[in-house]
């Protein structure tokens, strides 16, 4: 005779159905894994986008004070930098030719017209005086080898009380007249002192091309007084710059500032 | 005839019903073994291209800091001092390096390769590329490790890095250029 407890412990077993339905919902359950490893495999690919093996990326310099000051990273970019004018190349070294330099020249030379003294109120203590005899005498500075831009050119001399007051500065470009500035000697220079001594301002000349040579001449026609001769100097304009916009967008890593630059180069 | 018998018999699974239940149980498990190894792999492949991009960030992050122009961390900068004034990839006991140097307080813009310059070396040993400060004492960091090549190569104008990671079977090359100074 066969137990009833027996008979119904076989019946509270698993049908084939039951362990089909699990075995189907357990699957149900791994293919939930997918959706997470599609994420991890999207990120990751997000991130091998940033830094791509077998390509090349490059790093460039930030620019700007505060770059320096806390010492930016450079920023990673898919292209080389643009290429920057040299600061070099546009001359931002002050050239200035005295009376006793290479660059410095005079034609018409005699020995009763040109008079050289030492002060040490002048440029480089010392400057010269030429008679005003109306005989194409001509002081000559040169400055070779400039680089595209715009540069100002400066004068300076002692201030003498027989000095010529139609002091007339030629300026040549390449060979080529860039016009000319007259100037009354005797009165003072009104620029800041700079290596000792004040400055005027005769003008603003643009150089176009590289391996320019700016010739600045002094002559003694019309001259009323004698022509005070000492230093030329000429100082490269700075660049004038606007700010465009700036950008701070939250999913980037830096600033975007964007400024207009008015430059001059080859 | 006893009934109890034959009822009992009736309960039973007939050997059809076994073999076709055995048939589809194999069936399952096979397709439940194929998804299982196309996804386990997928994550291995997915987990290890995550390590390889892992250790190129590393190297890149570093690189970044010093080859941005000026050494970061200081409290004051004048004029250019800890500026970058010096790159040099060279090769030292067959070992290949790039060199940074970086400017003193006199910031004189000409690298030393020494004191009081900053000198900062990288260099790959048992497969850890190390960022060695010369001046500080040799003091080193590592910067990442399964590095099986770093090939620094002089430029014109600049510096190119090249270096390749190996984890497990994977292998990628990585290439950055820098400007010098």
């Amino acid at each position: 005779m066969s137990h009833p407890r027996a008979s119904a412990s076989r019946r509270r077993g698993f049908s084939y159905l039951e362990t089909q339905v699990a075995a189907v919902l357990f699957m149900l359950t791994l293919s939930g894994v997918v959706p997470l490893f599609v994420i991890q495999t999207r990120q990751l690919s997000r991130i091998e986008t940033r830094f791509e093996p077998a390509k090349t990326q490059y790093l460039n310099q930030p620019e700007g004070y505060w770059a320096k000051k806390i010492g930016a990273p450079a920023i990673l970019s898919d292209k080389p930098p643009e290429p920057t004018a040299d600061p070099k190349s546009l001359a931002y070294v002050i050239l200035t030719v005295d009376d006793r330099d290479a660059g410095y020249s005079e034609q018409n030379r005699s020995w009763d017209d040109w008079y050289r003294y030492t002060y040490s109120s002048a440029y480089g203590s010392d400057f010269t005086l030429n008679y005003p005899d109306n005989v194409a005498d001509r002081a000559i500075w040169e400055f070779t080898n400039l680089s595209a831009g715009d540069y100002d050119i400066l004068v300076t001399y002692p201030i003498v009380d027989f000095a010529n007051k139609r002091a007339d500065y030629e300026f040549f470009l390449n060979g080529e007249d860039e016009g000319h500035k007259r100037v009354d000697q005797r009165k003072p220079l009104d620029d800041p002192p700079v290596d000792g001594v004040r400055w005027k301002k005769l003008d603003t000349i643009r150089v176009t091309t590289s391996n320019s040579t700016l010739r600045v001449e002094l002559n003694d026609e019309q001259a009323e007084g004698y022509n005070v001769i000492d230093a030329i100097r000429l100082v490269p304009e700075e660049p004038q710059m606007f700010l465009h916009n700036i950008e701070a967008p939250l999913d980037k890593e830096f600033i975007e500032v964007r400024v207009h630059m008015n430059y001059s180069v080859d | 005839m006893n009934q109890r018998t034959s009822h009992v018999r009736r309960l039973a699974f007939t050997l059809v019903e076994v073999m076709v239940a055995t048939a589809m149980t194999a069936f399952l498990f096979i397709m439940m073994s194929g998804m299982w190894h196309g996804l386990a792999g997928s994550m291995n492949n997915s987990l290890v291209d995550a390590r390889v991009s892992q250790e190129a960030h590393f190297v890149l992050e570093v690189l970044r800091r010093d080859l941005g122009g000026y050494l970061p961390g200081k409290k004051t900068k004048k004029n250019d001092e800890n500026k970058l004034v010096g790159c040099l990839a060279t090769v030292a006991t067959g070992t290949k390096q790039l060199m940074l140097c970086f400017d003193d307080v006199k910031a004189d813009g000409q690298p030393a390769w020494g004191k009081p310059d900053t000198l900062i070396v990288y260099e790959v040993q048992d497969a850890q590329l190390l960022r060695i400060e010369q001046t500080n004492k040799g003091a080193f960091v590592v910067i990442a490790s399964h590095i099986t090549d770093f090939t620094p190569t002089q430029l014109a104008n600049g510096v190119r890095v090249d270096f390749t990671i190996t984890y497990e079977d994977v292998s990628k090359t990585y290439t950055l250029i820098a400007q010098a100074p």
